[in-house]
């Protein structure tokens, strides 16, 4: 219940463009009540990765800090697309 | 003069761009695949009794993503590939270790190009086999994406002493069961 909280609250700030830290990322927990918010969470999610300036950055370019950071953005997205389309696959 | 140069030139060329294996007694069994086969190359010549189709083509066994071959002899081509694709007929490709080859080895050259696993990039049309298969096989299988198939891949980078390991997204361009693969993410 606290990290749906959590994850509501992150994304009732987006338009604030406040970047969410690598902690707060590793929080964000999904249902399957979350592929309804599928599109703004791919869009918050992205956001994050343009505010630290790694999108369409070559992750072997990246210092580690930012690789890890990128890793776990870019796993809530595909998590979301993967999990939403193929809602089996993890059953 | 000249064309018997070019004749002699070319004749090089063909067979510095030839990639050999020798042919195994290995004779694949569907339950020693994990994945695959895939990314098939066929080559169809005339044969006495109608064509011959020779299939090349890639197969993931262990932790490895091997090349075999198989081949039939039919009256249609079609008939002939279709068995020649059969996975039961197929023999494993082993690459050619100069210290091994003997007179009697069977060398398979063919001047398609050779498929291995590499460095990939985002926005690269690549064969399935040149990716690694993600290491949990739960995370192997595939998936649907905006209406095409889909799965996860691996690539391992040592460098400055480090290991690094990349996940990544690969797409099939379209339905076909030949198409290569859209590299969609890596990271």
């Amino acid at each position: 219940m606290k990290t749906i909280a959590f994850a509501l609250l992150l994304l009732a700030t987006a338009p604030v463009q406040a970047q969410a830290t690598y902690e707060q990322l590793m929080n964000v927990k999904f249902t399957d009540r979350s592929c309804s918010m599928i599109d703004q969470w791919v869009t918050w999610t992205e956001t994050q990765l343009r505010l630290k300036g790694l999108l369409g950055v070559d992750p072997e370019k990246m210092s580690n800090e930012d690789r890890l950071y990128n890793v776990r953005a870019r796993s809530i997205i595909w998590a979301l697309r993967i999990g939403c389309s193929n809602p089996d696959r993890y059953k | 003069m000249k064309s018997l140069a070019f004749v002699a030139l070319c004749a090089v060329a063909t067979a510095s761009m030839a990639d050999c294996y020798t042919k195994s007694n290995i004779h694949l069994t569907r339950q020693a695949i994990d994945a695959g086969p895939t990314d098939f190359q066929q080559t169809v010549t005339p044969d006495a009794r109608g064509f011959k189709c020779s299939v090349r083509y890639r197969v993931h066994i262990g932790r490895d993503w091997q090349t075999a071959e198989g081949s039939a002899v039919a009256t249609t081509e079609s008939e002939a590939c279709t068995r020649a694709t059969d996975v039961g007929r197929g023999q494993l490709l082993l690459e050619v270790e100069p210290n091994t080859v003997s007179a009697d080895t069977e060398l398979v050259c063919s001047d398609q190009p050779e498929i291995r696993v590499r460095r990939v990039h985002v926005g690269d049309r690549i064969w399935e086999s040149e990716t690694d298969l993600h290491i949990l096989p739960a995370e192997r299988k595939y998936f649907t994406y905006k209406g095409t198939q889909c799965r996860t891949f691996i690539e391992r980078d040592a460098r400055d002493q480090n290991m690094y390991l990349y996940q990544g997204i690969m797409c099939k361009e379209d339905s076909r069961p030949n198409t290569k693969w859209l590299v969609l993410d890596k990271y």
